[in-house]
């Protein structure tokens, strides 16, 4: 009897630890991903980096908002969603300094702008602002779209 | 044996209780985290300019005793347009050292300081006046500026790209005055208005429209 019993006992424990496993194991995580996590700094690779310049548009008399070698295009999110690939004021660090026609090596760039909106370009291709149109920023931003592929870079 | 069954039942209906307390401890932190939502609306995580520059400060400052501000801006990383009050909850805010090359980023993510970035080359080389000495040098923050930038001028927040109004700053060196920019758009959201404000008189310096969406 006493035998019986000392099974029976132990056969609970089995049953109860069972049990209990099986329930800690259905339990789904139902927490949401947190915020942080899609606001943290992403990396990717530009198929291509390209230049343009652009004329002074609207008004302002000789100031710009445009910052040269420092604003960048990116794309936007489909021919209607106005939406950049990455949002306005975003910081673009390159792995490696690009060599900057007009200026020299520079890794520091701000998404302040959309671009190519045809998507003839790769989805993580930027467009580096090289000054308003002229005979010089038109050559350099020429000469600088030529050489500079699959770039990688941090958007934070 | 009638014991062993006694004991048997005993143990399926602890298991049951346990389970049934399992239930109710997930119904009651969900209904806790609601309330927590409810309680702290997004825009407690908001920031003006000047609150974000001085958490992003005490970060750099831990990185190296010399940094000073260079530049900064909102990062338009909601949702939904925001901003209609001065407040933002994502910033950028870069830093430099005087004679040196560094770059710093401070990244402020729901009204937190977040990541960190070092570019030991990142600059070239700018003499004190290209950068700001603290935050003390702002004597008008973001939201007075844009409801001065409403009251004098036609600016709209956006929709799409740069959503409701954004923000930015930095050093005209020329003049030696910390420059605030209030970003928006024009009725039509064809052209977006750059507010560019004096920081430390409050006046508007000047105001000028880039088009967008045309190439």
């Amino acid at each position: 009897m006493k035998k019986n019993t000392f099974i029976s006992i132990l056969t609970c424990f089995i049953f109860i630890f069972t049990f209990s496993l099986k329930t800690q194991a259905n339990e789904t995580p139902d927490i949401e991903t947190p915020d942080i996590e899609t606001q943290a700094a992403t990396k990717h690779t530009a198929g291509v980096v390209t230049g343009y310049t652009g004329p002074r548009i609207g008004h302002g008399g000789e100031k710009y908002p445009n910052e040269q070698y420092m604003t960048v295009a990116v794309h936007q999110k489909s021919t209607t969603d106005h939406d950049p690939i990455f949002p306005f004021g975003t910081s673009i660090l390159t792995k490696n300094p690009l060599p900057v026609e007009g200026y020299g090596n520079k890794t520091i760039f701000k998404v302040t702008d959309t671009g190519d909106l045809k998507r003839n370009r790769d989805l993580y291709w930027f467009d580096v602002y090289f000054g308003l149109k002229n005979t010089t920023n038109d050559s350099n931003a020429n000469a600088f779209g030529v050489k500079n592929t699959n770039i990688e870079y941090t958007a934070y | 044996m009638r014991k062993i069954y006694l004991l048997l039942f005993f143990c399926v209906l602890l298991v049951s209780c346990q389970q049934s307390t399992d239930q109710d401890t997930t119904k009651d932190s969900k209904i806790e985290s609601e309330a927590e939502v409810a309680f702290f609306p997004d825009t407690e995580m908001s920031l003006t300019l000047k609150e974000a520059i001085e958490i992003a400060q005490k970060e750099a400052l831990k990185w190296n005793k010399e940094a000073m501000l260079y530049s900064g801006n909102s990062v338009d990383k909601d949702d939904t347009p925001t901003g209609m009050d001065g407040k933002r909850k994502h910033w950028n805010i870069e830093f430099g050292i005087p004679g040196k090359t560094d770059f710093y980023l401070v990244t402020i993510r729901d009204g937190k300081a977040n990541e960190k970035a070092h570019v030991p080359a990142g600059f070239e080389i700018m003499p004190k006046n290209y950068f700001i000495a603290s935050v003390e040098e702002f004597k008008y923050d973001t939201p007075e500026l844009l409801k001065k930038g409403e009251k004098i001028t036609k600016i709209y927040p956006g929709d799409t790209f740069a959503k409701g109004y954004n923000f930015s700053f930095s050093k005209d060196p020329q003049k030696n005055i910390p420059i605030v920019n209030v970003i928006g758009w024009d009725q039509d959201k064809k052209n977006m208005i750059y507010l560019e404000f004096n920081a430390v008189t409050g006046e508007l310096d000047g105001e000028f429209e880039k088009e967008q969406y045309i190439n």
